[in-house]
């Protein structure tokens, strides 16, 4: 984004990034930079926090008039969205033994969640979601994978599929108060059935002689702090 | 940058190796009064509409998205399982935050929004982005668009 800020406003419109990764904003030097501490994936901080959202992107456009020259400036503030709510629950549900299975419990608390804001994130795979459960299963159960989209290719689809079950599950996850994003990802990669096969299937696709599906497995599976 | 002891070691590395194009010169447009500016969107989120195309795994182009639609259908389709998804889920003002945009242009912080906002594959190379940049400021220009904020995940 950064390359972009430099030939955009070399065109003439003026610029600012609001930069997750400081180190990154000093090597490319923008014109015009706000340096963040969020988690990567908030640039604006915490979610449902409109107040703090809206004092990033304030002090961000107003670098635009301020500056005079080409610079960095620190936001000083941490997300307050980062601290862990202690009322925060993870959604209880009976152990499933086939994601097919998590999926139907988890629904009730995914729902509500769909109810309460109005919109999901779930769908860039473009099938359901029970689909993209039994394609998983089907995926953990070595069977050879296959994709309902002609101009998909199986591991694309699988990927994408996964993309929707992680997704599915965070919003199930997300109902129950207002939790920082470690305890969501915590009780996903740590405690849900989904989230371990994800890893266990990363590890067994790495070692398969099949290039997509051993690159599907090392890089677009599992984020860094949960590869084993 | 999250602090980096939040920031796991081979996470950490790549982000250290990461090489990155550099300017000899950084082009610099004078200050501008907010009130007087409209303001556009640009992320790096590979965001797409449910209905649309999948964005490719390598994608160059950059997507648009009208300033007056909701989130109802805005998808994240990054290929970059490292960043995290869950604020987005939640909100999409998080990544995307057309709504804060409107708030400012209501309270008169800002003179407009823009009629369309941005959205590149943040993965892909920026050398091979650098056409569809040039198309991207040619509707900027069309649409008057005075400043641009860029929001990458």
């Amino acid at each position: 984004m950064s390359v972009i800020a430099h030939w955009i406003e070399q065109q003439g419109i003026n610029t600012v990034v609001i930069g997750l990764v400081k180190l990154h904003l000093e090597k490319i030097k923008p014109p015009r930079a706000l340096a963040v501490s969020f988690e990567f994936g908030r640039p604006l901080g915490g979610p449902e926090d409109s107040k703090f959202q809206l004092e990033v992107l304030t002090t961000a456009l107003g670098l635009i008039e301020t500056l005079t020259e080409p610079a960095i400036v620190d936001f000083e503030k941490d997300d307050p969205r980062a601290t862990p709510d202690p009322k925060w629950a993870a959604p209880k549900v009976a152990v499933a033994d086939t994601i097919a299975n998590e999926v139907i419990a988890l629904k009730p608390f995914y729902q509500a969640q769909c109810v309460n804001k109005s919109r999901t994130s779930v769908g860039v795979s473009k099938i359901p979601i029970a689909e993209a459960a039994a394609l998983f299963d089907s995926a953990m159960a070595g069977e050879k994978l296959s994709s309902s989209r002609e101009e998909i290719s199986p591991a694309l689809m699988l990927r994408l599929a996964i993309d929707d079950l992680k997704a599915y599950y965070a919003e199930a996850a997300l109902g129950k108060g207002s939790p920082a994003s470690r305890q969501v990802h915590d009780w996903f990669w740590l405690e849900s059935l989904l989230g371990q096969q994800v890893r266990e299937l990363r590890t067994r696709y790495m070692k398969s002689d099949d290039p997509k599906l051993a690159n599907l497995g090392e890089k677009f599976t599992v984020p860094h702090r949960w590869r084993d | 940058m999250p602090k980096l002891t939040d920031v796991v070691a081979t996470e950490r590395a790549n982000l250290e190796s990461l090489e990155c194009p550099t300017f000899e010169q950084t082009a610099f447009e004078p200050p501008k009064l907010l009130t007087e500016c409209k303001v556009a969107l640009i992320s790096s989120a590979g965001l797409m509409n449910r209905h649309d195309d999948n964005v490719s795994g390598n994608a160059a182009g950059y997507r648009s998205f009208p300033n007056a639609n909701t989130d109802r259908d805005l998808l994240v389709n990054h290929i970059s399982v490292n960043f995290d998804r869950t604020g987005f889920a939640a909100d999409a003002n998080t990544v995307f935050p057309r709504e804060r945009l409107r708030q400012l242009a209501d309270d008169g912080i800002i003179g407009a929004a823009a009629k369309e906002h941005y959205s590149f594959l943040g993965a892909t190379a920026p050398e091979e982005m650098k056409e569809h940049v040039q198309q991207l400021v040619t509707q900027l220009k069309e649409n008057n668009v005075d400043a641009v904020c860029l929001l990458p995940v």
